[in-house]
């Protein structure tokens, strides 16, 4: 059987409630990195080759804050898209290398990624506007289309090398060792014991864990599931009903681990919000309803 | 600027038949390239060990001592701190030897950072311990092992 996993159609208005909400987060992400730190621990990544300390002074820092300020007014109002998606993935790119070197894994990298591919987009509208060899020159309908359907690409690549990952480090063992979660989830909740001295947060730890090695058939099934679900995502791909279906369970998984464990992921959750389940699809729904019934009224 | 050339439109006709290809690319990249924006393999919890570890900070009394109000970062911080400088030393982990002057790099780069001295602090001394996380009968158990010691001057 043949996956058709063809380019979906969106609208503008999707389009550019897209635009808004990830630039949005995007810029708030940046700001909050630059905000909280100021210095580089552990260079990591490019870190190692690139010196990134102008990210800890404060002209660095407001020089950054406003070109991605910039870039965002100019992304929502979709000026210029090659530059700015390019300005705003090296801008991404160098921040979120700053954010690692502070000893903390927050895999940022499915934002940058996901510019990447807009840029890509972009950049291959460009080339065949040029180069008639190539193909078809894209109109700005579907380039729209092909930047959306590459951001769904490149969340659920991030999903696949995760589940890769599980399966070359661990193996099948991955379901069968899930039990083990609960010394890992005493362990995070231990991090936060010590950071703040909260005593409940001891306490939770050990009901958490309790509760996973009580249950520990449960878990081996919910674990099972996350694999097949990171491992078949792309068949997000074959429809937008599939997106949203797909991006549904990516968001209740999310909300299920930070709440038994603690760990967000916050970034994959909004992302996945934006683009795959399309919240600016009920959106506009409810936009049109509102519209619809107002007109009604006036008669 | 025209880039047309015959050889590399076939490629780039061939390149376009294959489905999800900046998946693919993303997934070949990361393998190849590891941790380095915007690829990562995302190894949360690739591998779940029966034994977890993380590291807090005592004073000389061997009371805990709060991180976050302390120095300014998280528990989780500390650990990747620890583990990460580790790795530039050796890449198998858990030498007691490495582990302590490991510590010790650590609790230098804190006291620099978090400008601790007797005038900012009434402990005499920081420690940093270990503690080592199993399940025994469905209970949870720990061992702690002091890893480095700082006197505050």
């Amino acid at each position: 059987m043949r996956m058709n996993l063809q380019i979906q159609t969106y609208s503008f208005s999707e389009w550019k409630i897209m635009r808004v909400l990830f630039s949005l987060f995007w810029f708030e992400r940046i700001g909050f990195i630059l905000y909280s730190y100021s210095s580089i621990p552990v260079p990591r990544g490019w870190a190692q080759f690139i010196d990134l300390s102008f990210l800890t002074t404060v002209p660095g820092k407001v020089i950054i804050i406003i070109a991605s300020l910039v870039c965002v007014v100019m992304y929502i109002r979709n000026i210029k898209m090659l530059l700015v998606t390019g300005i705003m993935f090296l801008i991404g790119v160098c921040v979120h290398t700053y954010q690692d070197s502070q000893a903390l894994d927050m895999y940022n990298e499915v934002i940058n990624l996901l510019i990447l591919g807009h840029f890509i987009a972009f950049a291959q509208e460009a080339v065949l506007a040029r180069n008639k060899g190539f193909g078809k020159a894209l109109d700005r309908d579907e380039v729209k289309n092909l930047v959306i359907h590459y951001s769904k690409q490149a969340i659920i690549a991030c999903y696949l090398v995760a589940a890769i990952s599980k399966l070359t480090d661990a193996g099948l063992s991955w379901v069968v060792d899930a039990p083990n979660l609960s010394v890992v989830i005493y362990k995070s909740h231990m991090h936060a014991y010590i950071g703040w001295l909260l005593p409940e947060m001891k306490a939770s730890g050990l009901y958490y864990s309790s509760i996973i090695a009580n249950n520990s058939y449960l878990i081996q099934i919910a674990f099972g599931f996350t694999l097949l679900l990171e491992s078949f995502g792309i068949i997000a791909l074959k429809s937008r009903k599939a997106s949203v279906f797909i991006g549904v369970w990516y968001v209740v998984f999310h909300l299920s681990v930070a709440y038994i464990t603690g760990i967000r992921f916050d970034q994959f959750v909004v992302v996945v919000i934006i683009f795959m389940i399309n919240i600016a699809y009920p959106l506009i729904k409810i936009r049109e309803l509102y519209t619809v019934r107002f007109r009604a009224i006036r008669g | 600027m025209r880039i047309y050339s015959p050889l590399i439109c076939s490629a780039s006709k061939l390149f376009s038949r294959i489905p999800a290809k900046y998946t693919l690319v993303i997934v070949i990249l990361s393998f190849m390239l590891g941790k380095f924006q915007p690829f990562s393999t995302f190894p949360v919890y690739s591998h779940i060990p029966a034994t977890a570890e993380y590291y807090y900070v005592t004073d000389e009394n061997d009371s805990i001592i709060p991180i976050v109000t302390t120095f300014d970062f998280e528990g989780s911080n500390l650990h990747k701190m620890i583990e990460y400088k580790y790795l530039q030393h050796s890449e198998t982990y858990g030498d007691p030897d490495i582990l302590s002057m490991v510590g010790a790099e650590t609790l230098d780069y804190m006291f620099i950072t978090a400008d601790i001295s007797s005038k900012t602090v009434s402990y005499r001394a920081i420690k940093i311990w270990n503690a080592k996380v199993t399940m025994v009968d469905k209970k949870i158990k720990v061992l702690s092992t002091e890893i480095a010691v700082k006197q505050v001057r």
